[in-house]
């Protein structure tokens, strides 16, 4: 059988079976909705009202919800291989979930056995954790609050800590915590959102497993909806649309002071290593992803998809299949990246945000104060000048790409901010505040024109070559260089050229990890960590220091300069 | 010519009559500059010996003392480079700022015609006003005159060390409104650091010393820069802008991001290191036992400083202390055997301390550090702090200076 009559016979059967079973159901709202999870049908999930109500808007659900955290183990019952690739259907026929593409179902062991994010709450018991904490003055840094708002999914808020400040030692030996930033770090808390006990909103722990077989004309099943309907309605983070994706990350990747997320110049100065400059694409593909793109599943799927759904950047006039898609990504994620960075600078300095100080020296430019006390180096050659003499500046990095994807003036964009923290050393606060957060919602607005607007394979060449420019021109610091270095990557896998000379080029790119910059931020040391409640030592890949801050400390513009001149002249 | 020298003679002994019999309570006579020119006589300091020799003072100082070319400086390639990035639109040798330190402290109540801002700093920028004292100061009756009374008539107490050393510490530690803040380093300008004993011996001396020790010249210079310091400091917190990283030891954060940074710290991770004064900071109780007023005074200080206290906090502390220093130390300063005491009870933790006792190393003639060993120390990373306690505390073997 081929594909195409095979899915409409699917399609047709399930659309039969599911109907009714959805119409027996829709009043009594007990039997299971969800014929097609295999595992989930052993346990039947209540239908939850909310999905089926969704049309009729009611009460608003609390200005910041707090939805319970529901724990890995539920979305096991699927997502672990459960559903063994085959099922038979009632009427006989036997259905290939794998075939389907719609979902991998075997995200956690790819994020179990690739992911770091897997790992975060553990490095937390290794030797350099428990030196920070010692510098830091905290009795355990696996339970303190600063540390877990990002180094496991447990949302911070739902953490209950003792008069110490630290959280109970038992929730060490809890999985959803010990297992890092797992399933509902990223895609949100699933449970339902109660007030007074009673349901306000459904979680979306239930009705995400409505499979795509429900009368579409009747119904919106889960994945056609909105991505702002899951987020609002059922708490469901959107990971799919670029600018709100790259948002998700950066909550940690760049931080988040109302989340209780920021890496302190303290912690860094205790041994924290480094945060990279964060990159939507390469960090998304360097996770690895436990996803399918839709470019990338089954054209049919795509077309359904595109017929069905109500997000906008996937309707017939805006998703082009043959565009750059991780490039246009990568670029509505630099905008977002660096209204992120903005966000952060803003709340740090608002004297108005809960548990912020200011100034915090870890949101300005690392290499502002940390550079050798030469004259006539590097840093003084750069143009513009990027501020007075003697006051500490923003980091550069996270305007880098954002200059490359917009055509706009991004440094008039932060003439307010620099001039704020100009004034006096570290700025006024409310000025930096105030000036930060315009900035900020400039950089949002184009992070979203940026990901409505196709990436055709000539902008990507362009944009190829615009890097290479840029790189070979102007004099960057590391973290900056590395922006480079990581958008060329993308782009140009994204081209995938058959091309000798951009294969070199991407070639020559690729040559400068652990020599120049390190692009590969999975590469590590190998430790083993005992994690209490474990078996055996968990393996670890740490992050080492002793290759990381030696890049960064003996890092030289010039030679950065003269690859990518090499580069660019490949590219003419 | 000899008559009019009798005459400058009697009144000026006429004056000094009046003046020793009213004592120093006396109201403060005007502050007049008259130049350089009035010292340079062939008989008086201008004999155009070689230096050190009485009479050739003016001579030593124009042939071989940096301080004369202090002006010139304003007109180098970078000073120009400063003012640009400074944001300025004045030449150096026009901003008040610049002519404060590189001709005079006083240069705005200069009105002398015979006073050339081109000789930099000259004579009076150091010795004091020379119009009240001038047409006297040659006489016996003078010499026999304290400084506070040498000081009624303009004339600065350049003879004892701590009088020395705070004289020069006005410019090479700054005081408010005539400082080397961090803009101005990072504009271009070299920061300073001074260390009285090794500035001191590296001077070409115009001037026989009574004798004195190695030692004794570090600690006037460890009283005078902690005092101008906590001056500073109290009128940067006053006045701002505030925070002012001129303060902070500068490779607390220009260093490398390689991992080998000193984590001997007792600070918080990531706080600023002070600098030089976090070294004073250290040393002064060892050199001041029994004195905890000052204790507290720069116990507070230390602490508002290390918690990033509000800057009025910051100035109210730093003014009490600033207060009590020089009673509180004075006496101590030139005691070798405090010192010695002093500097064995001294911890080297934080970066600051080493760095500041560093520049002590300077000098080539403590405990026989070369200068390229010395020199080689400055490279922040490549140095033993330990190794410059040992050469310091120990300091019987040191030998005299200021005696041929």
């Amino acid at each position: 059988m081929t594909s195409a009559p095979r899915l409409v016979a699917i399609l047709a059967t399930i659309a039969l079976g599911v109907g009714v079973a959805w119409l027996a159901s829709g009043r009594a709202r007990t039997a299971p909705v969800n014929d097609l999870c295999v595992p989930c049908s052993v346990q039947p999930a209540p239908v939850q009202p909310a999905l089926l109500t969704f049309f009729q808007p009611d009460k608003k659900a609390p200005a910041d919800p707090q939805r319970p955290y529901v724990g890995f183990r539920a979305c096991l019952q699927c997502h672990d291989s459960g559903a063994k690739g085959k099922t038979i259907l009632p009427g006989g026929i036997e259905l290939d979930l794998m075939d389907e593409q719609w979902v991998l179902y075997k995200e956690f062991p790819i994020w179990a056995q690739k992911d770091k994010h897997g790992q975060a709450f553990a490095v937390l018991l290794n030797e350099r954790s428990k030196t920070i904490g010692k510098l830091m003055g905290s009795a355990a840094v696996h339970r303190d609050p600063r540390c877990l708002a990002c180094h496991t999914g447990y949302p911070q808020s739902q953490m209950v800590t003792h008069k110490d400040g630290l959280v109970d030692a038992d929730l060490a030996k809890d999985l959803d915590v010990n297992l890092g930033v797992s399933c509902e770090g990223c895609h949100g808390a699933s449970g339902d959102l109660k007030v007074d006990g009673k349901v306000v909103r459904a979680g979306w722990k239930d009705p995400h497993q409505v499979a795509p077989t429900m009368p579409y004309e009747k119904t919106k099943p889960w994945r056609f909806l909105s991505p702002e309907v899951k987020r609002d309605e059922y708490g469901f983070n959107d990971v799919r649309t670029p600018a709100a994706k790259a948002k998700l990350c950066a909550s940690c990747h760049v931080g988040d002071v109302e989340r209780g997320r920021v890496v302190t110049h303290e912690m860094y100065a205790a041994g924290h290593p480094p945060l990279p400059g964060f990159e939507l694409e390469t960090f998304v593909a360097q996770m690895p992803r436990h996803w399918a793109e839709l470019t990338s599943k089954d054209p049919k799927v795509q077309e359904h998809f595109v017929k069905h759904t109500s997000d906008p950047l996937y309707q017939e006039k805006t998703y082009k299949k043959d565009s750059l898609h991780r490039t246009r990504s990568l670029l509505a994620g630099a905008a977002a990246a660096a209204g992120e960075y903005l966000r952060l600078t803003a709340q740090l300095a608002d004297e108005n945000v809960k548990g912020r100080e200011w100034p915090e020296l870890a949101v300005f430019d690392c290499y502002a104060c940390h550079h050798e006390l030469k004259s006539a180096g590097w840093r003084q050659a750069r143009k513009p000048p990027l501020g007075v003499p003697g006051r500490p500046a923003l980091q550069d990095w996270p305007f880098v790409l954002a200059r490359i994807a917009l055509k706009d003036d991004v440094d008039g964009k932060l003439a307010d901010v620099r001039k704020a923290l100009a004034g006096q050393p570290f700025g006024a606060g409310k000025d930096v505040a105030k000036s930060a957060q315009t900035a900020a919602a400039w950089f949002d607005a184009k992070a979203l024109e940026l990901q409505k607007r196709p990436v055709s394979t000539q902008e990507g060449t362009m944009l190829l070559k615009q890097i290479a420019s840029v790189g070979a021109e102007e004099p960057l610091d590391y973290d900056s260089a590395r922006q480079l270095a990581w958008a060329f990557q993308v782009i140009a896998g994204d081209l995938n050229s058959n091309d000798a000379d951009a294969k070199k080029a991407t070639t020559l790119v690729a040559e400068m990890d652990k020599k120049l910059l390190l692009l590969d931020l999975r590469s590590g040391r190998k430790a083993a960590t005992a994690v209490p409640g474990d078996k055996k030592d968990r393996e670890t890949i740490e992050v080492d220091l002793g290759v990381v801050l030696p890049l960064i400390s003996s890092y030289d513009p010039a030679q950065f300069q003269a690859r990518f001149k090499e580069i660019a002249a490949l590219l003419k | 010519m000899r008559i009019c020298s009798w005459f400058v003679s009697a009144t000026a002994a006429l004056l000094l009559a009046s003046s020793l019999r009213a004592g120093a309570s006396e109201p403060v006579l005007p502050r007049q500059y008259v130049g350089a020119g009035s010292c340079s006589a062939s008989g008086c300091h201008n004999a155009n010996f070689t230096h050190g020799v009485k009479g050739s003072e003016f001579t030593a100082w124009m042939t071989r003392d940096p301080h004369g070319r202090a002006y010139e400086g304003l007109f180098g390639e970078r000073a120009r480079h400063i003012q640009q990035k400074m944001r300025s639109n004045r030449a150096a040798h026009e901003e008040r700022r610049c002519l404060l330190c590189h001709v005079a402290p006083e240069y705005d109540a200069i009105k002398s015609p015979a006073y050339f801002v081109t000789d930099g700093v000259s004579c009076e920028s150091c010795h004091g006003p020379a119009k009240q004292w001038l047409p006297i100061h040659h006489l016996d009756a003078w010499k026999s005159k304290s400084p506070a009374e040498k000081a009624t008539f303009g004339m600065a107490d350049t003879r004892t060390l701590p009088g020395r050393a705070q004289m020069c510490a006005r410019c090479h530690v700054g005081a408010g409104g005539m400082d080397v803040d961090h803009d101005l380093v990072a504009a271009g300008h070299p920061r300073l650091y001074f260390e009285f004993a090794a500035f001191h011996a590296h001077m070409p001396h115009h001037w026989k010393d009574a004798e004195y020790s190695e030692v004794q010249a570090w600690g006037a210079g460890q009283l005078a820069t902690t005092d101008a310091t906590l001056k500073l400091l109290a009128d940067r917190a006053k006045a701002g802008p505030w925070p002012e990283f001129a303060l902070q030891d500068c490779a607390s954060c220009h260093h490398n991001l390689d991992g080998r940074a000193d984590r001997t710290s007792k600070r918080k991770p990531g706080a600023f290191a002070i600098g030089p004064l976090g070294a004073a900071l250290d040393l002064v109780p060892h050199l001041t036992p029994g004195q905890s007023d000052l204790h507290d005074a720069l116990l507070n200080l230390r602490q508002s400083l290390d918690r990033n206290a509000p800057r009025q906090q910051i100035f109210a502390h730093a003014d009490v202390a600033s207060r009590l220093l020089i009673p509180g130390m004075l006496p101590k300063t030139l005691d070798e055997a405090a010192i010695a005491r002093a500097l064995r009870g001294y911890t080297l933790g934080d970066g600051a301390t080493y760095r500041s006792l560093m520049l002590a190393s300077l000098h080539d003639r403590i405990g026989g550090v070369e200068r390229d060993d010395a020199l080689a120390a400055l490279r922040l990373h490549a140095f033993d702090p330990e190794a410059i306690r040992r050469r310091l505390t120990d300091l019987k073997s040191r030998p005299k200076r200021g005696t041929p």
